[in-house]
């Protein structure tokens, strides 16, 4: 009495073919829903020049990151919540835009496209982390968006 | 009924197969029979896990040949005899053995389902396949620990999106790649630090002769 041998394998087998159903299709652990990006608008300058309390700890990465300048202003900031595959805008100093297309998180990063006067780039920073873009000139000195990226995942 | 007997006929019985006298004595046999009770309840398992694995495609297959199909085949395997003397010495259809009898009827359902189940297998193959590379194929090349491989500054045309920017970065707080970039004009310098916490800049530069260069900033 008991289980015969060839029910056991039929029912094995279906049961490991309902598994390899399961287990080929994740579910999408990360990505997907909507990322927020706190994007920050600073002028850094090579002058002399008191420190602005508006950039908090953005301060201490910008010494880093930009050694050659002394101070740092903050312009402008906007937390932008952007769902995935739309476009956030964003105005910037000079007429300018920024665009920022959030592209999906996988893997504890998040994938962003950048477009900002002329220049496109695809991006994947640490979730939660932050990376910087610059290069313009901005009143005698260079204007530096701080971007740091936020996904609604929960790894 | 003993319960060997009641073992015999438990498949025709689950079909629904039996007459009407032969299953009562097969039913009030089932309750001094608990061994028969619980081979009763595995036919039912492994039929609704059957079931389920091929309702969801089967809904449009005609199922009505299975039966006859099985029968057909009982006869070609000489468990079927219209003799009354051969029907004395062979067992009858309801009475052939439990492990037979589900052994042709699974048979005929893979048979009659065999595109569906070539169907299925393919899709489960499929759906491994895919989601191996889902999992692999995304998200940049992180190797938690090992060491930034460019460091520095690094410049590059930028008349072109570049796909072989994406380097292996130590996965810090602020760790971040470049998948790929294009600029209408100027140079584009992927500025990395060797301190993972350091936030990677992304320089583009237009004016050459303004103070904007990574060169002079650093």
């Amino acid at each position: 009495m008991g289980i015969t041998r060839r029910t056991f394998v039929l029912g094995a087998a279906l049961v490991i073919g309902g598994l390899g159903v399961s287990v080929g299709v994740p579910a999408r652990a990360d990505g997907g829903g909507t990322a927020t990006f706190d994007v920050t608008v600073i002028q850094a300058s090579k002058a002399e020049g008191a420190s602005d309390p508006a950039l908090g700890k953005l301060q201490t990465y910008l010494q880093k990151s930009f050694a050659g300048y002394k101070s740092f202003k903050r312009l402008d900031s906007r937390s932008l919540a952007i769902a995935q595959d739309a476009t956030g805008k964003m105005p910037l100093p000079g007429g300018k835009e920024l665009e920022l297309s959030y592209l999906g998180a996988s893997k504890g990063f998040v994938r962003v496209h950048l477009t900002v006067d002329g220049l496109k780039t695809t991006v994947n920073v640490k979730d939660g982390g932050l990376f910087f873009q610059a290069g313009r000139v901005l009143d005698g000195g260079i204007m530096v968006l701080a971007i740091g990226a936020q996904s609604g995942a929960t790894d | 009924m003993n319960c060997q007997e009641v073992q015999k006929v438990l498949l025709p019985f689950a079909d629904g197969e039996l007459g009407a006298d032969e299953a009562a004595r097969v039913q009030a046999a089932l309750a001094d029979c608990p061994d028969c009770v619980a081979e009763l309840a595995e036919i039912a398992a492994v039929r609704s896990l059957a079931r389920e694995a091929f309702e969801a495609d089967v809904a449009d297959v005609d199922l009505g040949g299975v039966f006859d199909g099985v029968m057909a085949r009982l006869e070609g395997e000489g468990a079927l005899r219209s003799a009354p003397a051969a029907a004395a010495a062979t067992p009858s259809p309801s009475q052939a053995g439990a492990f037979e009898r589900f052994s042709t009827w699974m048979g005929e359902i893979f048979r009659f389902e065999r595109p569906v189940a070539a169907f299925a297998m393919a899709a489960a193959v499929a759906a491994v396949v895919a989601g191996v590379m889902f999992t692999q194929g995304e998200g940049p090349s992180v190797t938690p620990g090992a060491t930034q491989q460019v460091a520095g500054s690094q410049t590059a045309p930028t008349t072109h999106p570049r796909r072989d920017m994406e380097i292996e970065v130590v996965a810090g707080r602020n760790a971040a790649s470049v998948e790929d970039f294009e600029a209408a004009d100027g140079k584009v310098v992927i500025d990395h630090q060797n301190d993972p916490d350091t936030p990677m800049v992304v320089w583009h530069i237009v004016d050459e002769g303004a103070t904007t260069t990574p060169e002079k900033g650093l």
